[in-house]
């Protein structure tokens, strides 16, 4: 469209053409509407101008044209949202001048309701792709523009993105997606980088059928931010895995999470120089579990405290609280961490926690990133919601999840590791590599007080039988005289343990018998 | 010496030592030409160990892990967390003494130790108590009494009424008669706890309520007293020793005029007041009381001076106090070992003219609370990193805690006692700033802020200081460290350089060695342009050019730069992926953002964060619980009314509307716990 009007303004000599588009350039986002008018005035014209420019100049103003999208009216709409532009996205998101464009060229090529007129074609589309670096390392984006048709999906739209992912695949580099889309069909048709979703706290919106449609098909009364917010699917539903404030934060935190990742399933993890010395003690460990059994802690204390400079890049967290996930280093190297949140619900596993939990640890797993588990886990929780929703199905989601993982995988018991709980959460049974119990651990079937109402129903001298329940079961013995963990350790040695652990079990190798697809209880 | 203590060992094969306060029972040593560490304030145990006495820690149960009981040779939980139930438990703490078979009790600080049920009890068991006799405490114990002791004893006292007030009206009345303001307070209390200053009628009933009920509840005593109130009075306590036999020294002055709600921040000793005819006087005089009441044992005579250097006696603490370190730094006495000796009834070793003052010691209570709120609201939380300065020379620190330790809202708020030593007083108070700045505290919000404040502050450095230096220095509240250009570009030369480590780190090919970056520093947005040769990364900032160099380890708390060829502690509290970066620096914690070029230039699209509307609100602004909740949903308040009452630590803080307007909803009640920022009431 650019192209246009500025050929028309300047038909004639090639001095004038240079001169004027010069002085054209800074007004250029205006040209849509100035073409429009000119095509109804003038039909003729576009041939006859267009065919005096060389193929150079319609190359350069197709370029500028596709760089401005849907136009300034349209990016100033767009940041006025608080929003960035498609372009914008991907600059910040790469490192400078990475950025590689393909497919800047391609126009859609549907021609009902007028779309086939040249005011309605946008070189590039309603998308922006290419590749580039993050950090030196290579990348696929693909960035929905919305200033183009409110980025919805197009024929050639869908080309554009299945051509970058093509091409990934080859070279075996991930995929990063923008998606920034009024197209409903965006989020079925479409995985990011391996699934994980970004949303922007305020400005986003995600949701098969919109507020309208709910309310029209289901009498429901919801707005466009209860539906699908950014604190819907970070809380509510675990659709996004993590909210941020804007879009800047985002793709700063994409930056900084891509930076735990391995290029793909083929490629090891990067290796960051360690600052943290590998042997430190934490000497703060050995007296975060309290005496009481009953008395919460935050996991996050010890997370932070064993991990590399307490970096942890937790995953889903304001979901399913109740049990922690995230990336984090140990000497460098990427490990996988799922810990059990005593300070929510007593860090028990339910429904949404288990669900959460399984999805990270197969995700590790199809990536090669070894698993830590930090265990505190009473049991299940018990209930009529929890039953009617399937917990039995959706718990199993994490023993197989963990069972299946062929990564090297430690764990870590702290304290309480009752029951079915204890089985799930990567316990030696489900192939756990090293498997530690800390003083104040106590595997057993359930608490004292639980087990002894129920072996001495009715009877006397609960008390005392409570007592030497604790005696016998409230200590890591029993489960260490069977083997079931390795080692009683000192809380303070965990961060030296787990790093030599990790040393040795990198060479880890183990391959699960042959099948066409695992069946996870979905 | 070593003779003494074996008989010493034989006698007191047993003490009891037991805690007081959050930082236990301590005292440190120090030799007035260096400093030995003892880390951490286990200062009784470290004298008995000396001594070769076996000691035996009493602690409540969530204590259990407290330093002062892992290095006792025993150790006995005398009951759980509050209070009353575990180190105020005299049951539960005479059990222990029998258990263990103690010959004596040293009673730390707080709690029991100017308390004379507890010194009858142990007295009636053949127990000996380490501090002076019943009757001293007694008599000193009692506000009343002591002053008119005093007066008796010739030393000057605050026209005041001597008589216990019943009511608030008699409260109100006696006022009236001294004249305002006046002071009111508990009659068995200490500390700062249970004292109101009244200006009128109606400030005068309301101090008499908060009082009466926080001297119940610290001291299980309501009686209140009323004095006149000395504005601008400094506050210089004498050190008095005396023995069984008739003797008394006096130990010269502490200087303990920076307070914030009457309790001391920042202690020196000698005072750049006293001049040495004054100090004379004040030391003979509390000498004087010390002998009328046939004291024996440490104590310590508080004296208010005015302007004139007039001083008047306020009352005479029976037990070792918090600051009594500086007094060992200057005369190198161990007052523990002192007292020790006493209670066995040996005669002093030293006369008053062998009592010198070398050097100079400044203490600064490091305190678990946000300076940022009246000087110091309570914060709880665990301490997950925590590191002393002990690398410095000339610096003590007792404590009572250590990495991975609880502030609990059960006891008192205090970290640390922070020492340090100098040949003059400016090497001390430079020794205190590289202390401050070399101190990791992490997971509780704590005052370093003000402290480094106050000991840089050019009042202070001159000497021109009143209990009223808080309130007259910042009346608009503490603010943090105000920069000026010159620190306010190292600090974002600092942030920059830091940035520009961690980038570099994560990346894989790219050498870069110039950068455009731009930071947010509170309402300024600042460009920079950074080079980096070698180790040095040269920041043009805010038209200045500054060069920062350091060793750049990222895993560190401690950031130690050459900023300018100045070498300056700095501390990374935080730093994460969007670019912010907290940094302490002169003491006080920055938030700066680094961002590069690019993304400053897209944030400027992002949308502003809306504020929430504090006036309609009220939040618990510190850990505690609920005491009593004044108003109910559809009550009209106005502005200034107290809405509810929250306790923490032992202190009442009333809460108050911000506006007038309708209470919408009530959130709390009496009795209920509340953590920081949880919502209490809100109005229309």
């Amino acid at each position: 469209m650019a192209a246009f009007s500025v050929a028309r303004s300047s038909c004639g000599l090639i001095n004038g053409l240079r001169v004027s588009f010069r002085s054209l350039a800074p007004v250029k986002h205006g040209a849509v509407a100035a073409a429009a008018l000119q095509t109804s005035l003038l039909p003729d014209c576009r041939r006859y101008s267009v065919g005096h420019l060389s193929v150079k100049e319609r190359i350069d103003m197709k370029r500028k044209a596709a760089l401005v999208g849907g136009g300034q009216k349209r990016i100033d709409a767009q940041h006025k949202r608080g929003k960035l532009t498609a372009r914008e996205r991907v600059e910040l998101l790469l490192d400078p001048e990475s950025f590689v464009e393909s497919d800047m060229f391609v126009e859609h090529r549907c021609s009902d309701f007028g779309m086939e007129q040249d005011r309605n074609k946008f070189p590039g589309d309603s998308v922006v792709t290419g590749r580039g670096r993050i950090n030196g390392r290579l990348v696929y984006v693909f960035s929905q523009d919305f200033t183009v048709f409110g980025g919805s999906l197009s024929g050639a739209h869908a080309q554009k993105i299945c051509k970058i992912m093509d091409q990934a695949m080859t070279v075996g580099a991930p995929v990063i997606g923008l998606n920034d889309s009024g197209g409903a069909r965006i989020q079925e048709g479409v995985e990011s980088l391996a699934g994980y979703a970004d949303i922007f706290l305020d400005t986003s919106y995600l949701f098969i059928t919109g507020p309208d449609v709910v309310k029209s098909v289901t009498n429901e009364d919801v707005t466009q931010e209860e539906l699908g917010g950014a604190k819907t699917h970070t809380t509510v539903s675990g659709v996004a895995h993590h909210a941020f404030e804007n879009d800047v934060d985002a793709l700063l935190n994409m930056r900084e999470f891509f930076n735990f990742l391995p290029l793909s399933n083929q490629d090891p993890s990067p290796i960051r120089a360690c600052h943290d010395p590998s042997d430190r003690l934490v000497t703060s460990l050995d007296t975060i579990v309290p005496f009481e059994t009953t008395k919460a802690y935050d996991m996050l204390d010890i997370i932070h405290a064993v991990l590399d400079e307490r970096d942890f890049f937790e995953i889903m967290p304001s979901y399913a609280k109740n049990i922690v996930v995230g990336f984090a280093r140990m000497n460098g190297r990427t490990v996988g961490i799922v810990g059990n949140q005593p300070k929510v619900a007593s860090g028990c596993l339910d429904i949404n926690s288990s669900v959460k939990g399984a999805r990270f640890v197969r995700f590790c797993d199809a990536f090669n990133i070894p698993i830590i588990t930090f265990v505190d886990v009473p049991g299940f929780l018990p209930g009529t919601a929890q039953e009617y929703g399937g917990i039995i199905r959706h718990g199993a989601k994490l023993l197989y999840a963990f069972a299946e993982a062929t990564v090297p995988k430690i764990t870590i018991i702290t304290r309480k590791a009752y029951g079915g709980a204890y089985d799930v959460m990567s316990s030696k049974h489900l192939r756990g590599d090293v498997n530690y119990a800390w003083p104040s651990a106590e595997v057993a079937v359930m608490g004292a007080k639980g087990a002894v109402q129920i072996i001495f129903r009715g009877k006397e001298n609960q008390a005392e039988a409570e007592a030497e329940y604790v005696e016998k079961f409230a200590n890591p013995f029993p489960a260490a005289v069977r083997g079931f963990v390795d080692d009683i350790i000192e809380p303070a040695t965990t961060r030296k343990k787990i790093c030599r652990d990790l040393e040795v079990l990198a060479s880890k190798k183990q391959v699960n018998p042959w099948k066409k697809h695992a069946n996870i209880p979905l | 010496m070593l003779t003494e203590s074996r008989l010493l060992d034989l006698l007191l094969h047993h003490s009891i030592v037991y805690a007081a306060f959050q930082s236990r029972c301590c005292t440190l040593h120090c030799k007035t030409q260096y400093s030995t560490i003892y880390n951490p304030d286990e200062k009784v145990i470290k004298t008995c160990q000396k001594m070769g006495i076996k000691s035996v820690a009493v602690h409540s149960d969530v204590d259990a892990s407290a330093v002062h009981v892992k290095m006792a040779d025993e150790a006995v939980c005398v009951g759980p967390a509050p209070t009353s139930k575990s180190y105020l438990n005299m049951d539960a703490i005479m059990d222990a003494i029998r258990s263990t078979g103690a010959q004596a009790v040293h009673p730390g600080y707080g709690f029991l130790s100017e308390n004379k049920e507890f010194a009858k009890r142990l007295a009636a068991e053949g127990v000996t108590f380490i501090g002076p006799d019943t009757h001293a405490i007694m008599a000193m114990g009692d506000k009343i009494e002591s002053k008119l002791i005093a007066k008796a004893a010739k030393v000057n006292t605050i026209p005041g009424f001597d008589g216990v007030v019943e009511t608030a009206d008699d409260a109100v009345k006696i006022a009236q008669q001294i004249g305002y303001p006046v002071m009111i307070k508990a009659s068995a209390g200490g500390g700062g706890k249970g004292m109101r200053i009244a200006w009128n009628d109606e400030e005068t009933r309301e101090g008499f309520r908060f009082s009466s009920q926080e001297a119940a509840s610290s001291f299980g005593d309501d009686r209140l007293l009323i004095e006149k109130y000395i504005d601008n009075p400094r506050h210089i306590e004498i050190q008095v020793l005396a023995d069984k036999h008739g003797n008394a020294l006096w130990l010269n002055e502490r200087e303990c005029s920076i307070q914030r709600r009457n309790q001391k921040v920042v202690e020196e000793a000698p005072s750049t007041f006293l001049d040495s005819v004054t100090r004379r006087a004040m030391g003979e005089q509390a000498v004087q009381l010390a002998k009328a009441v046939q004291y024996s044992s440490a104590g310590t005579v508080e004296f208010l001076v005015d302007s004139k250097k007039n001083f008047y006696f306020l009352e005479m603490n029976t037990r070792l106090q918090v600051e009594h370190p500086i007094t060992e730094c200057i005369t190198g006495l161990d007052l523990v070992e002192q007292m020790i000796r006493v209670a066995k009834g040996y005669k002093l070793l030293h006369k008053q003219e062998d009592i010198p003052i070398n050097g100079w010691a400044i203490e600064s209570r490091v305190y678990a609370e946000d300076p940022y709120k009246s000087f110091g609201l309570p914060s709880i939380g665990r301490l997950s990193q925590y590191q002393e300065p002990l690398n410095l020379s000339n610096v003590r620190v007792d404590s009572g805690i250590q990495e991975g330790s609880d502030i609990s809202i059960y006891y008192d708020p205090m970290i640390s006692k922070l020492v340090t030593y100098g040949a003059t007083r400016a090497e001390a108070l430079s020794k205190m700033e590289d202390a401050l700045d070399n101190y990791v505290i992490r997971g509780v919000t704590h005052n370093i802020p003000l402290l480094r404040e106050i000991i840089t502050h050019p009042r202070f450095i001159s000497g021109d200081i009143s209990t009223n230096f808080l309130p007259e220095v910042y009346p608009d509240g503490f603010k943090g460290h105000q920069l000026e250009v010159g620190n306010r570009r190292e600090l974002l030369a600092s942030a920059a350089a830091l940035y520009i480590t961690a980038q570099l780190r994560s990346q894989k090919v790219l050498e870069c060695t110039h950068w455009e970056l731009c930071a947010e520093l509170g309402e300024g947005l600042y460009s920079m342009e950074v080079t980096k040769s070698g180790n040095v990364y040269i920041v043009e900032v805010d038209g200045g050019k500054v060069e920062v160099s350091g060793q750049w380890n990222l895993a560190s708390t401690l950031l130690p730069l050459t900023i300018n060829g100045t070498d300056r502690m700095l501390q990374c509290l935080s730093r994460d992926a969007s670019g912010q970066i907290v940094l302490q620096y002169l003491g006080t914690s920055f938030k700066v953002r680094v961002l590069s070029k690019l993304a400053a230039e897209l944030n400027s699209y992002m949308p502003e964060k809306v504020a929430e509307d504090t006036s309609s609100i009220l939040r618990s602004p510190m850990p505690g619980s609920v005491v009593a909740v004044s108003v109910k949903p559809g009550d009209t308040v106005a502005e200034g009314q107290e809405i509810c009452v929250i306790e923490a630590m032992k202190m009442q803080n009333s809460l108050t509307a911000a506006k007038q307007a309708k209470v919408k909803k009530v959130h709390c009640k009496p009795g209920e716990t509340v953590g920081e920022g949880d919502l209490l009431v809100e109005l229309e």
